[in-house]
């Protein structure tokens, strides 16, 4: 059975995977400058993604996204210089994962799927560093001669019966700032102890300081033992220390010589011991800021006088209240912040000659934040405690929710509430991917989560956006205990991840802080509005407003689509209810003889229309999605391609916010995949043979949607060679599809249309892309079946534009009612350009067949009754005036002739029973008003009928 | 967590861990700042202790003159407890 959760993974996973492919492309595109930025958000999606996999123990994709993790990681450190081949490696890599996802998906092992290529690729873009990369533990093998330092060690490994090789003596070395990942060191000691027989252990506590110097949140021993551990166990032992990766260095030695260990294990080589990047947490623009400040202030230390620089240091602390109220409490930054804002209070009433050691103090803060490595700040608070300071702002809690609204100016609250958010999520993450190794226990989950929750609610106090989901998905976290089962907590830190991420993009879309705050920034003296100008200059980046700019979320719920179907089929019934009012309010005039009840029954129905359009285009609109759903693919797949084809195109898109039903969407994706590759394969020529032409080498690709009534347009086109109509000509000959007259007889037009018939191409060469004969004919046949149309205008030697006209919704339907030997049938409205009235006198006859001359076309005409008949269509005796309804089917139009044309309606279509299913002049039906049943004509197939 | 100041000493929770160190540790410095020769911490009731109450443990073994571990009786813990306040670790 799926784990409890596991298609909410599936689903954000996929969600996840789609923002990472669109922010790799962009990496070919931005600016240098916002490099950093759009890596480190990729980073932070991958993480996220590789935490939520972590969950559900899907071990495949965490380790796929770990190693994609490190390629981005050095680039974000600038540890390798970018390359666009990366582009392509990270793409390829994602993929990878994507096919994970589907396989879990459709219920298979997702271990299976080949990643070895993405392996070797990445590797082979680190050089240097790839057995440390792709170790799967940080952990290394080294002599026992390094073991043996002292004389305890040495008696206890004398002592140690080795008889089969199962000795093992290790060191683990942990970062200071472990715990802030919820792992317990000890707790992980006694578990490697565990494996085996304990012969030495040494919990080496020379490095806690005294209990006034001590930061309790900072990790500070060092744990050494030998243990002889059976052979079963070697693997498990290493298997331990995962949890500790890029956590620290653990180093072991095993007495039977060279590790009988897996391979993966062998890859390890020793750590270099320098800090280890992996709690460094990205700091937001407030935190910035901050540092700016320090480093300037720390520039002016000789040139400014004692006052004045004191003065400017209150400046400073000015900003520390916000800075700490907006910081993630689990990050080592809010611990440094928390003493430094200790130090300043003690500071303003301090003497100045504490300027000299507040420089000191001040230069060790700055560095320890940028580097965000611990330092001891708490000698100089504790010894200045009895000063009479102002009383120390604990980190977190109510003091710091009221600190925030003294914050910076309300944009730079708004950025850093976002950004302390991301950062959280990506703690969930690092929480449910320790979870996933077991390396976690519930209680430190929840320590961590109330933290974060408390966090957040400062932050969303700060914006006026509620946080009740995320806290009450909090609460339910809390009300497990350690006896639940690993899969509840998982799926109960699974929502409390998917709630804060739906509050992060509330967030994200929140434009203002809530009054109160405003008001208080504006009471704020000019230090801080200097401040608040630069934060507005700094989050003017392109990118900030590019993401302010995306950043259009709502507060959605996520409902499943057959549920959408049946309310919309619901509204379809009641518009269908909805038109019997006016047949009942006719009758009551006409029947029952009481217009005064019409009357009455007029206004109301005029109410219930109006509440039932209403709720119409609310359910339709419901069912929306942007075009940008079906645009997404696109740039990836012009970047293949070029490279394929060893051409060069640029893509341009425009109107990818124009909405369209989820179905349409679904239906339309095929047919543009095979338009636009169509314009890359035949269209664009190469860049030669570009030059050659006049033209630019990059070949120009247009994907275009606009919307008008009803109806939206989706254009493809390109600044290619055009399709050349003689050659059509030639080829629909040579092909046996249309004889030489016709050839002869065709307009440049229409022969470029040959393009849409079945089984026709007109490139030699076949290729994997398009060219196989059955492209056009069944992108014409698709959009068809959706109601919508495809033209086409081609110019040699200046490109092809091919537009699809396609209905906003499919659900409900305008149709024109017509009347027909006694029968109501209805013509899709789309498929009606005009209706007209005819005489006799003005029908002529081509090869036998009634036409009529039609704003200057010549319109062929079809009697419906012949068609239903499937004879031809002769006029001979008619009389009197004829009703004709004008349609346009593809590229042709046609007048069909009817008895009498009612008026159009909305209504919506039923699928016909099994036992009417062949016939194929009706599409479907419907029930009107009175109760009678409306057949949907299959005006294409009636009309083929009848020409035949 | 109970802290008497009288008598010195802090008598730990069921289960002692990053929770409530800093609060462990501040009423230690604060009997520390009265006076540095002894304090006394009761695991009485305590079954489980994480990393950061052996480091406050080995903190406190190096701030006072004489730091009593009570209650450690059949504690898994005992042992470790007991030798880094005796210095034999």
């Amino acid at each position: 059975m799926a784990a409890p959760g596991l298609d909410t993974f599936i689903q954000e996973a996929n969600e996840l995977l789609e923002t990472i492919g669109r922010k790799v492309l962009d990496m070919d595109n931005v600016a240098d400058d916002d490099d950093d930025e759009l890596i480190n958000d990729i980073f932070r999606t991958a993480h996220t993604l590789k935490g939520s996999s972590g969950i559900f123990e899907l071990t495949g994709i965490q380790s796929t996204t770990h190693i994609l993790e490190s390629l981005l990681d050095a680039l974000r450190h600038h540890e390798i210089e970018f390359d666009p081949v990366m582009v392509d490696v990270l793409l390829d890599g994602f993929d990878k994962v994507k096919e994970m996802v589907e396989v879990i998906e459709d219920g298979g092992d997702h271990t299976e799927v080949d990643v070895s290529d993405v392996i070797a690729q990445v590797q082979g873009l680190l050089p240097d560093k790839e057995e440390e990369e792709f170790a799967e533990i940080h952990i290394a093998e080294r002599s026992q001669g390094d073991w043996l330092t002292n004389d305890a060690r040495q008696a206890a490994f004398d002592a140690a019966n080795d008889g089969d090789g199962s000795l093992y003596g290790f060191v683990m070395n942990l970062e200071d700032g472990i715990f802030n990942f919820g792992i317990d060191p000890l707790r992980l000691f006694d578990a490697v102890l565990s494996l085996g027989e304990v012969l030495y252990q040494e919990v080496d506590a020379s490095g806690v300081p005294p209990l006034a110097d001590l930061d309790p949140y900072n990790y500070h021993l060092q744990l050494t033992a030998l243990v002889a551990i059976p052979t079963a166990n070697h693997d498990q032992f290493i298997e331990e220390f995962d949890m500790v990766a890029e956590l620290g260095e653990v180093w072991y030695f095993h007495s039977g010589g060279a590790t009988t260990m897996d391979g993966s294990a062998a890859l390890a080589v020793e750590a270099s011991g320098e800090a280890i990047e992996g709690i460094k947490i990205p700091l937001g623009p407030v935190h910035e800021d901050f540092l700016d400040e320090c480093a300037e202030l720390l520039a002016e230390v000789d040139s400014l006088a004692g006052d004045a620089w004191r003065e400017r240091l209150e400046g400073l602390a000015h900003s520390l209240p916000a800075m700490l109220s907006l910081t993630n409490p689990d990050a080592l930054i809010h611990h440094h912040a928390g003493a430094m804002q200790r130090y300043i209070a003690q500071q303003e009433n301090g003497s100045a000659d504490g300027v000299k050691q507040a420089a000191v103090i001040l230069r060790r803060f700055d560095e320890a934040l940028r580097n965000q490595t611990a330092f001891a700040v708490s000698t100089t608070i504790q010894s200045t405690s009895t000063q009479g300071a102002a009383p120390a702002t604990p980190p977190g809690g109510d003091d710091a929710a009221s600190a925030s609204v003294e914050g910076p100016a309300e944009h730079a609250i708004h950025a850093a509430a976002v950004d302390e958010g991301s950062q959280c999520l990506l703690n969930i993450a690092h929480t449910g991917e320790m979870f996933g190794k077991n390396a976690i226990y519930l209680p430190a989950i929840q320590e961590r989560v109330g933290r974060i929750g408390r966090t957040m609610a400062v932050a969303c106090a700060a914006l006026g956006v509620r946080d009740a989901e995320l806290q009450e998905s909090i609460a339910k976290l809390f009300a497990l205990d350690e006896d639940t089962a690993a899969a509840l907590v998982g799926g109960a830190l699974g929502n409390v991840h998917k709630a804060l991420d739906s509050l992060v993009k509330v967030m994200a879309g929140a434009a203002t802080v809530a009054p109160a705050v405003a008001a208080k920034v504006e009471q704020r003296g000019s230090a801080d509005r200097r401040q608040g100008d630069r934060h507005d200059e700094k989050s003017a980046t392109p990118t900030k407003r590019r993401q302010r700019k995306e950043a259009v979320f709502g507060q959605t719920i996520k409902i499943e689509q057959t549920h959408l179907d049946q309310l919309m089929e619901m509204v379809g019934e009641m518009v269908v209810a909805k038109n019997a009012l006016p047949y009942f309010e006719r009758e009551l005039t006409t029947r029952f003889g009481v217009p005064e009840a019409a009357a009455e029954l007029r206004e109301r129905s005029a109410v219930i229309a109006r509440i039932s359009d209403d709720l119409q285009n609310l359910a339709m609109r419901m069912r929306m999605l942007p075009v940008s759903h079906a645009f997404s693919r696109f740039p990836r797949l012009v970047r293949d391609t070029a490279r394929k084809l060893g051409k060069q195109f640029a893509l341009e898109m425009t109107g990818d916010t124009v909405m369209l039903d989820k179905t349409m969407i679904e239906a339309i994706v095929d047919p543009l995949i095979h338009l636009v590759r169509n314009s890359m394969d035949h269209g664009l020529e190469d860049p030669e043979g570009r030059e050659a032409a006049g033209k630019p080498a990059v070949g120009n690709i247009h994907l275009d949607a606009w919307q008008e009534g009803n109806h939206v347009h989706i254009r493809v086109g390109d600044d290619g060679k055009g399709i050349d109509p003689d050659k059509m000509r030639i080829s629909g000959v040579s092909k046996g599809m249309i004889t030489h007259e016709e050839a002869a007889s065709m307009s440049d037009t229409e022969a470029q249309n040959l393009i849409f018939r079945a089984g026709f191409s007109s490139v030699e060469k076949i290729t994997d892309l398009s060219g196989r004969g059955v492209g056009m004919d069944v992108v014409a046949r698709s959009i068809a079946n959706v109601k919508g149309v495809v033209k086409m205008t081609s110019k040699v030697g200046q490109g092809t534009d091919i537009v699809l006209t396609l209905p906003l919704s499919l659900a409900i339907t305008k149709v024109l009612i017509i009347h027909q030997e006694g029968q109501v049938y209805g013509i899709p409205a789309q498929d009606v350009m005009e209706t007209i009235s005819l005489t006799p006198s003005q029908i002529g006859y081509s090869g036998g067949r009634p036409i009529i001359a039609h704003r200057n076309s010549v319109l062929p005409l079809f009697d419906l009754s012949a068609c239903f008949a499937q004879q031809e269509t002769t006029l001979n005796g008619v009389k009197g005036e004829m009703r004709v309804a004008v349609l346009q089917l593809g590229t042709m139009r046609v007048g069909l002739i009817v008895e009498r044309i009612e008026r159009d309606m909305d209504i919506m279509i039923k699928p016909l029973p099994p036992t009417l299913q062949d016939l194929p002049h009706i599409t479907g039906g419907s029930i009107l008003g009175d109760g009678r049943l409306l057949f949907i004509l299959n005006t294409e197939a009636l009309l083929d009928g009848g020409e035949a | 967590m109970k802290i008497d100041t009288k008598k010195r000493s802090v008598s730990l929770p069921e289960s002692a861990d990053m929770m409530m160190v800093d609060e462990v540790r501040q009423a230690l410095v604060e009997m520390h700042g009265r006076s540095d020769k002894r304090a006394t911490i009761d695991f009485s009731r305590t079954n489980v202790i994480d990393t950061s109450i052996v480091q406050l443990v080995a903190s406190a073994s190096k701030s006072f003159a004489g730091l009593k571990l009570t209650g450690l009786d059949g504690k898994p813990y005992a042992a470790r407890l007991t030798a880094l306040v005796e210095g034999a670790v």
